[in-house]
């Protein structure tokens, strides 16, 4: 098995920019092959298999499943269609590589959770901040107490609103997204805690609202306060609420206070700043030069199906059904203006 | 002539007493308080006179009052200086609790004095530009503010009154409240909901906490908040505004013009925001005195931003977000 290539599957480019991503990456990881494509836009996915020279476009999912050269399955369907996709392929004894959120119900994740356990597959989820550099550090150095106890963080992933033509319409459709900004981004951002601090949600209290784009049906912003069984005191701003005139469109950061210091991550810091004439509109961006977390990512995944086994520091699926049980349990709070208490009853 | 008094020799009336002796029309006169030798020792530096008791200060000539007390004691004293004629700028938080604050705005009513509460954020050139730059709409509509404030534990109180949540209210009270009278000027609009999560560390009170605000008409609020962040790093502000149409975005790092660095110290930022604000403050306090204008920060305002406050000093202590009521409750 270790001198094999992997053979993936990619199901669906629904979420155009993280597919396109892992497509790439994959690209540059020795050992593994995309073989086959199969999306439910067979005009798109055969575009895709054109492009990153996929030799298959299969018209069913069923189809691809079938193929003994494919070892593992790549998910970015729309996100209310990642569990039927990840059990399928789970029964057909491929390992999942799925986006985030894991899902959109508690059910269903834990259903692809238990899908896979029964299939001994691995199942992995999208978080792409376990590999940066710098949350990698971090991690390091709370694990060895540099900081000393950590009582309060301040995270946050905001970004331009996902709204048509750039992004798919089902992202703004809480029927197949699941929500808004919250699902969107807070599961990034609590994975991220999670990870370093090793500690779990005990308590949630969101706001929630639509009120950059009004228009929209979802929620566009939101702040959380997170309470963690080991006393840290956290918030998550999740917010679509970049403007299109800000040097950069994303940003993930965390600021950790501990007994004896503080460590603060940003992740557009590590970027040039560019003033240019060159472009018809005036401004400045902020020009990043940081590695790329999917490469990270699609390698690790690679890897551990080589291998046989698990290693970190790749989410789990049920890292997802954490994340996903805390975005939840913020619309509930948002919902009833109550601390929702973790773990949930449903 | 203004003549001015003093009421509490600590560490904030070094502040107030070096803006009014820089102003041309205002003499500082008297520096009271019950341990006259800090009385005394502020009032040398000044050539003011020196006294112990309340009731000599307030039988003095001097037409307006700083009260630089504890924050417990500010509605007593202040309603007495009001009684007795004078104009008073009490120190935030104006009051530990709302009823305290309400008798002081309907005293400063009924005796038609000056009464302004120390706010003394609004007067820092930094937040004065970004109260610009809103109100001439480059953010368009404010949706989301935040703000961080975080420290050391302040050694400065007297008597350590600051460890005590009875007292103090803690820093989600003493330091955030700066925060929130920031928020609610930039937005422009009430607090309906507040919501906390903290830490205690060190002492026996949350000296750590985020606090989430819910504005009327749409905009929500974060505000951090701590007096247990690494003495090296001494006082750190950042702040961030977002609305529909822009991001504004600044910390201390930011802004800091000049920049020192010596052998074997720590690198030292000059943040000239600070240095003036305390004299703006004052100024605009002594010209309201002198035109007989209303008060840039008045009571009400006070007010508002100790709603919020003790709202998020009980969500700490309940656990459980509190509703704001109308405006019109106490």
């Amino acid at each position: 098995m270790a001198e094999e290539i992997v053979g993936i599957g990619m199901l669906s480019y629904a979420h155009p920019h993280h597919a396109r991503s892992y497509s790439h990456a994959l690209m540059q990881v020795e050992g593994a092959k995309v073989v086959a494509i199969y999306d439910e836009d067979p005009q798109r996915g055969q575009e895709y298999a054109l492009r990153f020279g996929v030799p298959n476009f299969d018209p069913s999912v069923e189809s691809l499943l079938a193929r003994p050269d494919i070892q593992a399955v790549v998910v970015c369907s729309a996100n209310d269609e990642h569990a039927g996709l990840a059990i399928a392929a789970a029964q057909a004894g491929k390992h999942v590589f799925c986006e985030k959120p894991i899902a959109t119900r508690l059910e269903d994740a834990r259903a692809m959770i238990e899908a896979c356990k029964q299939a001994g597959v691995q199942l992995h989820i999208a978080f792409p901040t376990r590999f940066l550099p710098m949350v990698q550090q971090a991690k390091r150095m709370i694990d060895d107490n540099q900081i000393g106890v950590v009582f309060g963080i301040v995270g946050g992933n905001r970004g331009r609103p996902p709204l048509p033509p750039d992004y798919p319409a089902w992202i703004t459709d809480a029927a197949h997204s699941g929500g808004g900004a919250v699902i969107d981004h807070s599961v990034h951002v609590t994975d991220a805690m999670r990870f370093i601090t090793g500690g779990e949600v005990e308590s949630v209290y969101a706001e929630t609202g639509t009120l950059f784009h009004q228009e929209l049906a979802v929620d566009d912003c939101g702040l959380l306060l997170l309470k963690f069984e080991n006393g840290i005191a956290a918030s998550v701003d999740p917010s679509w609420a970049i403007p299109a005139a800000n040097p950069f469109h994303y940003d993930f950061y965390l600021r950790i206070v501990g007994a004896e210091g503080l460590i603060a991550l940003d992740d557009t810091q590590q970027s040039l700043r560019l003033a240019t004439d060159a472009r018809t509109e005036r401004g400045v961006t902020w020009e990043p030069f940081g590695v790329n977390p999917d490469a990270a990512m699609m390698r690790h995944f690679v890897d551990c199906i080589r291998s046989g086994e698990r290693f970190p520091p790749g989410a789990t699926g049920e890292d997802g059904l954490h994340a996903l049980e805390i975005a939840l349990a913020a619309y509930e709070s948002a919902r009833t203006g109550e601390y929702v208490q973790l773990p949930s009853e449903v | 002539m203004i003549r001015v008094g003093i009421f509490g020799a600590g560490f904030i009336a070094e502040a107030h007493a070096a803006a009014y002796a820089s102003l041309p029309n205002v003499q500082l006169s008297v520096i009271a308080d019950p341990r006259l030798k800090k009385a005394q020792s502020l009032a040398g530096r000044y050539s003011a006179r020196a006294v112990s008791q309340l009731e000599e200060l307030l039988t003095s000539d001097v037409d307006v009052v700083s009260v630089c007390t504890p924050t417990s004691t500010h509605a007593g004293i202040s309603t007495a200086a009001m009684r007795a004629g004078k104009h008073v700028l009490c120190e935030k938080p104006m009051a530990r609790s709302l009823a305290e604050a309400e008798t002081m705005i309907a005293t400063a009513r009924q005796t038609g004095v000056k009464f302004m509460v120390g706010h003394v954020t609004r007067y820092e050139v930094d937040h004065q530009r970004a109260k610009e730059i809103l109100d001439r709409g480059d953010l368009g509509t404010l949706r989301m503010a935040f703000q961080s404030i975080t420290g050391p534990f302040p050694e400065w109180s007297s008597g350590g009154w600051f460890a005590d949540a009875a007292q103090s209210g803690g820093p989600v009270v003493d330091l955030a409240i700066h925060s929130f009278d920031a928020l609610l000027w930039f937005f422009g609009r009430r607090v309906t909901r507040v919501a906390a999560v903290g830490a205690k560390r060190k002492i026996n009170l949350n000296s750590y906490a985020q606090v989430t605000l819910n504005f009327e008409g749409g905009g929500l609020g974060l505000v951090e908040v701590s007096w247990a962040h690494p003495r090296a790093q001494g006082l750190s502000v950042r702040t961030e505004l977002m609305g529909t149409q822009g991001r504004l975005h600044w910390t201390y790092d930011d802004i800091t013009s000049m920049s020192v660095i010596r052998e074997d110290t720590p690198r030292r930022n000059f943040v000239m925001p600070g240095e003036n604000s305390f004299g703006s403050e004052i100024a605009a306090f002594v010209s309201c005195v002198e035109c007989d204008t209303p008060p840039p920060i008045a009571g009400e305002h006070g007010r508002e931003a100790l709603r919020v406050a003790l709202a998020a000093y009980e969500a700490l202590e309940t656990g459980r977000a509190v509703v704001l009521g109308s405006k019109t409750e106490s």
